[in-house]
């Protein structure tokens, strides 16, 4: 009698069977580590473009030369990586561009936020983006003109924004350049607290001795 | 003994199956989180914290950046209309008309999503710069030669990839993205 392996394999089908499953959490494990691992994660990637908390210049993608995968080769794109640790966010915008818009970034690189020229409804866009903590804080002591204001909530205290500007042609591009250096990605102090005003309480006296 | 080799069998099962699903998965990765419209892909909650685990894993693998999903929308074409890849050995025409965007851009990669590398140094067209038919529609040639009307000249490349930014859309990830109207990407003149 000759053995052939796929008999030798249906004598262990349990094992055999077992190892497809495995397989399935295997795979399943795998795909989501993938993220994890990643040697450059995207808040990495983009750190190198320049100092934090300022919009630096991402270079145009060439055919030779793409800084970044798969950006758009008709578009001016400037990166700000920002870390609410200490301060709050504020970001001023106003570009000379038909078409402008940003996106806020997680560290993973996942876009929780976007807006562009046209939903700003204006020509410029003062952007603040607090963690969950300052939100509060700020929103117990409203400024004057926050109804001008774009308020968002970070999911994490770290992440990036990035700007792209559609340029038709040479002079476009510098005219941009020349906006993105007055553009403004940095911290802000939080309104200073005026502590509300509240009667003084009688202490509670200690229970009598029956 | 038995018991060992046993189970040396379904450890190595188990890692074969899954670490080859994975790589298929991320690698080759068309099957997850993608919609289909004709011949363009478009992975439309990449940019959102919604993106799947397939789609996330795919990003950290080719360190992309996706646009943010309130920002646009990005369609990927590896074939044409007929569903054959898109051959360097061949001229497309692109025609039709996009879904409804204040901009878009169009922009030839090569399959592994480089940007085609032309002696003009152009890669595509944008909405402001196409020229237009009456009836709103346009026509884009990619081909070596130079054509009349919106010529985009082909670089050497083995295969094509193009790519179908729109920005600014009313569409959003839920929207019935089978069904827009996307351009036609249909093959030429094969040298």
């Amino acid at each position: 009698m000759t053995k052939t392996w796929t008999d030798w394999l249906r004598s262990r089908l349990t094992w055999v069977l077992a190892g497809v499953v495995l397989g399935g959490i295997v795979h399943i494990a795998s795909v989501l580590m993938v993220p994890i691992v990643a040697t450059n994660d995207p808040y990495g990637v983009v750190g190198r473009f320049g100092d934090d908390q300022q919009f630096n210049l991402i270079p145009r993608s060439t055919a030779r030369d793409e800084a970044l995968p798969m950006f758009d080769p008709n578009m001016v794109h400037a990166v700000c990586r920002y870390d609410l640790a200490d301060r709050p966010l504020r970001i001023e915008v106003s570009l000379p561009a038909p078409y402008w818009s940003m996106s806020l970034y997680t560290v993973g690189g996942l876009s929780f936020y976007s807006i562009n020229n046209r939903a700003a409804e204006r020509l410029s866009v003062d952007l603040r983006l607090f963690t969950s903590l300052q939100l509060t804080l700020f929103n117990e002591a409203p400024v004057a003109e926050s109804e001008q204001l774009v308020l968002v909530e970070s999911p994490d205290s770290a992440g990036f924004v990035i700007l792209r500007a559609y340029v038709r042609d040479a002079e476009d591009e510098a005219a941009v350049h020349a906006a993105l250096n007055e553009t403004g990605c940095a911290g802000f102090e939080l309104p200073e607290r005026v502590p509300a005003h509240r009667e003084p309480v009688e202490p509670i006296p200690p229970p009598k001795p029956q | 003994m038995r018991f060992l080799l046993n189970f040396l069998l379904t450890t190595s099962i188990a890692a074969v199956v899954g670490l080859g699903l994975t790589y298929f998965a991320v690698e080759h990765g068309r099957l997850f989180g993608a919609v289909h419209a004709g011949e363009w892909d478009a992975w439309p909650r990449a940019g959102s914290l919604q993106a799947d685990p397939y789609t996330r894993a795919r990003l950290a693998r080719t360190r992309e950046i996706p646009i943010g999903a309130g920002e646009g929308l990005v369609f990927i074409a590896d074939s044409d209309a007929g569903g054959e890849t898109l051959s360097g050995d061949c001229d497309y025409r692109i025609v039709g008309q996009t879904p409804p965007a204040r901009l878009w851009t169009l922009t030839v990669y090569d399959a592994d999503g480089r940007l085609m590398d032309t002696p003009l140094g152009r890669h595509g067209f944008t909405s402001p710069e196409v020229l237009r038919r009456s009836d709103g529609e346009f026509e884009i040639m990619l081909a070596k030669e130079a054509r009349p009307g919106n010529w985009v000249q082909a670089g050497a490349a083995e295969r094509y990839r193009l790519v179908l930014r729109i920005y600014d859309t009313p569409l959003t990830a839920t929207s019935d993205i089978e069904n827009l109207p996307l351009p036609r990407v249909l093959r030429a003149a094969c040298r």
